[in-house]
């Protein structure tokens, strides 16, 4: 039998997608003194996991590099690669939301004057104004810290997940308007789906962990 | 000046292993091709824009005139403008070909090729599951003429989803979202979608079981048993005759279905395919019905084709590569120049290559 190779985001939601593997019965033992390594495996179960950038994801997973993924549903949306999105995995749920100071509240709504938007999330943010508020704002590609620029006046607003509004509301900011909701999500490699027996079955126990 | 040395993004040098390589499952290819009664031709590698009008990624010229023009993006626009022009009183034809095409692909996504090399075949003035069969029987001998031996058939036919939908009386916009979503397999944000439309019950839980209705000749059979509109059910009866035809080929071991597949939707007027090969991420192969198409020339001409990616194809088989850059079998060298060059030419004449240092 051939190995299923799962790409799992570093860090929380990497922990998390691993624990999930583990309630649904698969043995995750070998993911647990990681150190430097970055590729697990389990040879009973045939599962190979590799670690890598959240945002990075999608990518090994439409190249078949990876069969499945897990990872939020933010980054498939900025990616916009082409996969199955199969499950809703329920975790890191948040949102993604337009934020700026309430004085941006009324730049928002107008077609005249220019809007400048920074984000790490130019794809979602661009489609955004284009769909559904047909705006073409200037879109600032961040990195981090992104609450930072309607402060010091880089842009006019942000897009940006929000969880619990702690971070904006402690920069004088807040939510204005939603873009989307997100959470953690399953997705698997289109030819994997269909030319590795293990995976339906594997989504269907995984599915009946989350439910 | 230093000139700038590195190819174009997109495309590649393909240098001595890899181009007799590549070559090789070419010509078998071709040669396939050709047992079907699949004769070659050639199109000009540019064309008027207006041929290829709604296609994404073109690489577009501008010619001394001012014109746009631009280079095929694939081979199929090119043989309908043909099929339109030229070969309208001679149908049926079969028509193969080989060459490469141009596409731009997100340059943000990387490692994509924006040239290529398609081999494909078009059948042009025939309708019904006969020929579709023929197509993809053709298809799957060539592959395996290529060496090719891991891979399978994925087929689907538009007019299934497209009946289910069109039954539903949605906006086309709702449509298009549903096929979308369909597309990806996200049963999630159909059911919040669907959630919201009103529809008969039995079609809208079929529209939500169709991102899992793959699989073996069971799926086609289960679903046969269903209550469908009129479309859908003659479009699972096509695919039925297909299945059976293929079986005479000898290749029903090769097919699967994929109810929920539809792409293209104002491309594909019936059947569709795809062949993916074991370790390629994107498939090798694909093609389908599309009657419509040649209209847009001015003649109503039913076609059925489809195209190998030979490139993805040669990815796949690569672990058959030695990448050894092929060697001549002989080398001479002497001080005679007259002896040396008459044996090199002796010994070329008895298929040999010979390479002589004078």
């Amino acid at each position: 039998m051939e190995y299923i190779t799962v790409a799992l985001a570093k860090g929380r939601l990497g922990d998390y997608a691993a624990g999930i593997f583990g309630k649904a019965g698969y043995d995750i033992s070998c993911l647990e003194d990681k150190g430097r390594k970055l590729i697990f495996t389990d040879e009973i179960g045939k599962i190979k996991y590799i670690l890598v950038k959240a945002s990075d994801v999608p990518c090994y997973v439409e190249y078949g590099a990876a069969d499945i993924g897990i990872v939020g549903k933010d980054t498939i949306l900025e990616e916009g690669r082409s996969l199955y999105e199969v499950l809703n995995l329920n975790f890191g749920k948040c949102r993604m939301c337009v934020c700026g100071p309430e004085s941006a509240r009324e730049k928002l709504q107008s077609r005249v004057s220019s809007l400048k938007v920074a984000t790490k999330y130019p794809n979602i943010a661009r489609k955004y104004f284009k769909d559904v508020k047909k705006q073409s704002p200037d879109i600032i590609k961040l990195n981090g810290s992104i609450e930072l620029a309607p402060i010091v006046g880089l842009s006019d607003v942000i897009v940006d997940i929000v969880e619990s509004g702690k971070t904006l509301e402690e920069n004088g900011l807040g939510v204005l308007e939603e873009v989307c909701q997100l959470s953690a999500r399953l997705i698997v490699n289109k030819v994997s789906m269909k030319m590795k027996r293990q995976i339906l079955p594997m989504i269907e126990t995984l599915k009946a962990v989350i439910e | 000046m230093k000139k700038t040395a590195l190819t174009i993004e997109g495309t590649n040098d393909i240098l001595f292993a890899e181009c007799q390589f590549k070559h090789r499952v070419e010509e078998n290819i071709m040669k396939c091709f050709q047992s079907y009664g699949y004769f070659q031709l050639e199109t000009p590698l540019m064309e008027h824009d207006s041929v290829f009008c709604e296609a994404e990624g073109l690489y577009r010229l501008v010619d001394r005139n001012g014109a746009v023009v631009s280079l095929r993006p694939d081979m199929t626009m090119p043989i309908a403008r043909v099929a339109a022009t030229k070969l309208y009183d001679e149908l049926p034809v079969r028509a193969s070909y080989l060459g490469n095409v141009y596409r731009f692909s997100d340059p943000t996504k990387g490692g994509r090729q924006n040239e290529f090399t398609q081999a494909g075949i078009e059948l042009l003035g025939e309708t019904g599951t006969f020929y579709d069969a023929e197509v993809i029987a053709l298809t799957v001998n060539a592959l395996l003429d290529a060496g090719a031996t891991d891979f399978m058939v994925e087929l689907g036919n538009v007019n299934f989803v497209r009946g289910l939908l069109s039954e539903s009386h949605l906006s086309e916009e709702m449509q298009e979202e549903i096929n979308d979503l369909m597309v990806k397999k996200d049963i999630l944000s159909m059911e919040e979608v669907l959630e919201t439309v009103t529809l008969e019950k039995e079609i809208k839980d079929i529209i939500l079981k169709l991102p899992t209705l793959f699989g073996g000749k069971e799926v086609l059979e289960a679903m046969m048993q269903s209550v469908l509109p009129e479309q859908s059910k003659q479009a699972l009866n096509e695919l039925y005759e297909i299945y059976t035809y293929l079986s005479y080929y000898g290749y029903e071991n090769y097919i699967t279905f994929d109810l929920g597949m539809n792409k293209n939707m104002d491309y594909y007027t019936g059947m569709i395919f795809k062949i993916f090969h074991q370790g390629v991420g994107f498939p090798v192969a694909g093609g389908g019905r599309y009657d419509k198409l040649i209209s847009r020339f001015g003649k109503e001409i039913p076609a059925t084709g489809s195209a190998i990616y030979i490139n993805r194809l040669t990815d796949g088989m690569s672990h058959v590569i030695s990448h050894a850059a092929p060697k001549a079998d002989e080398l001479l060298s002497g001080d005679d120049k007259k002896a040396l060059i008459e044996k090199a030419n002796e010994l070329r004449k008895a298929g040999k290559s010979v390479i002589v240092n004078g």
